[in-house]
């Protein structure tokens, strides 16, 4: 039998667990009632992943680095609004993913369709590889690869990315993906199956033998 | 199971998605099939890739422009509800159909005669300057793909808040999709 594989989640920015929502909650309530340490500290837990979303959204760092600060003012701004029917991480990704959407409307940019060399910081998917996880033989190796998945993310229609970022990524549910999309989840199952499909074979020549 | 029924359902097999007997055909089709496994192998491969990384390291001075950036920020403490305005609105409709009815009710009734209703302006005149235009800022449909459209519409409320709707088309194996989502900031 073959059972789902054991995808294991990244050890620098692991994905929060049950007693994180429910501080995220506590923090944030906080906040929605003028405290400002407990907004800070929202900030503190979240920006990286933000940040790390809206460059995979946008390709950008200039622009990514825009959103990320777009994104917490607006939450500033709307805290006090925040319910606890929705999750943080949710409600967060959903500003992020509007303030991308805007910032990409804004400049009248065209359906991306970059190669790699466009688009790609090379010096931020450096910065992806985990420290002292490589020996210097194979690290080479290791930045090709995260390039070449880094240029077939971006090379997917945005349509199909986003949820590909969501669940593939940033590990959320069908539901909590669907829910920052704005679509239902059987929409978001199909386009995050069709954008795992292209992207698997734009990374077939990276995939070994069994990836013909 | 046919091999393109298994490879159609790699993606929520990963995701532990399908029903009992759904995984289970899917998991027994790979076991048998020596092509369908090497595909879920390079699947799974992808999956394993994409989920690897950490993300883009943050780039320095981030954290505090992002702090800069909320601090400047005025948190809206008006605890109006998400149907505030909504609420108001029908409260203005009630108010004005209401009155309608009052000035229906206070005119006779001529055979002939059209009773055109006029609705009272509840609220009186005051010169002052024009209120602030609330304009929909449709913009073009904008083709993400063949076949695919993309229309995005804006409409200022009057509590200030911004409605945006997205609608896409799109057609995926042959059947049409749609969707639509709706944001009040």
């Amino acid at each position: 039998m073959w059972d789902r594989p054991e995808v294991s989640t990244n050890e620098t920015m692991p994905l929060p667990g049950a007693s994180d929502d429910a501080d995220d909650a506590t923090l944030m309530s906080r906040a929605g009632a003028g405290d400002e340490g407990a907004f800070t500290a929202i900030v503190h837990r979240w920006r990286r992943r933000i940040y790390a979303f809206a460059v995979r959204l946008l390709g950008d760092t200039a622009l990514a680095e825009d959103v990320a600060q777009e994104t917490f003012a607006r939450a500033y701004q709307a805290c006090a609004r925040w319910r606890p029917e929705a999750r943080v991480s949710t409600w967060l990704f959903t500003i992020a993913k509007n303030a991308a959407l805007d910032r990409t409307r804004k400049g009248s940019r065209a359906e991306r369709s970059v190669s790699p060399a466009a688009g790609a910081n090379t010096t931020g998917l450096l910065g992806r590889i985990p420290d002292g996880a490589l020996t210097p033989c194979s690290s080479a190796q290791s930045v090709e690869l995260e390039i070449a998945v880094e240029a077939a993310l971006a090379g997917l229609p945005e349509t199909y990315r986003l949820p590909v970022v969501l669940c593939s990524v940033e590990g959320m549910s069908y539901a909590e993906a669907a829910e920052v999309v704005g679509v239902n989840e059987k929409t978001l199952s199909t386009r995050l199956a069709r954008g795992r499909e292209m992207l698997r074979e734009a990374l077939k020549p990276h995939l070994g033998e069994a990836g013909r | 199971m046919r091999c393109a029924a298994c490879r159609e359902a790699f993606s929520p097999f990963h995701d532990g998605a399908l029903e009992g007997a759904e995984a289970a055909d899917v998991s027994a089709h790979i076991d048998g099939c020596a092509a369908c496994r090497g595909e879920w192998e390079a699947y799974c491969r992808a999956m394993r890739l994409l989920a690897w990384g950490g993300g883009p390291t943050e780039p320095p001075g981030l954290a505090a422009r992002v702090e800069q950036a909320w601090r400047a920020t005025t948190p809206d403490r008006a605890e109006a509800p998400a149907g505030g305005a909504r609420m108001r609105g029908l409260g203005v409709a009630v108010f004005l159909v209401a009155a309608a009815g009052a000035v229906v009710a206070s005119r006779p009734w001529t055979p002939g005669q059209a009773t055109s209703p006029r609705i009272a302006d509840p609220s009186p005149r005051v010169p002052g300057p024009a209120p602030a235009e609330a304009p929909l800022e449709p913009t073009p449909a904008v083709p993400s793909e063949p076949g695919h459209t993309k229309k995005q519409t804006q409409e200022v409320l009057p509590d200030g808040r911004t409605r945006t709707v997205i609608e896409e088309d799109w057609v995926e194996g042959g059947v049409r999709h749609h969707s639509r989502s709706e944001t009040v900031r």
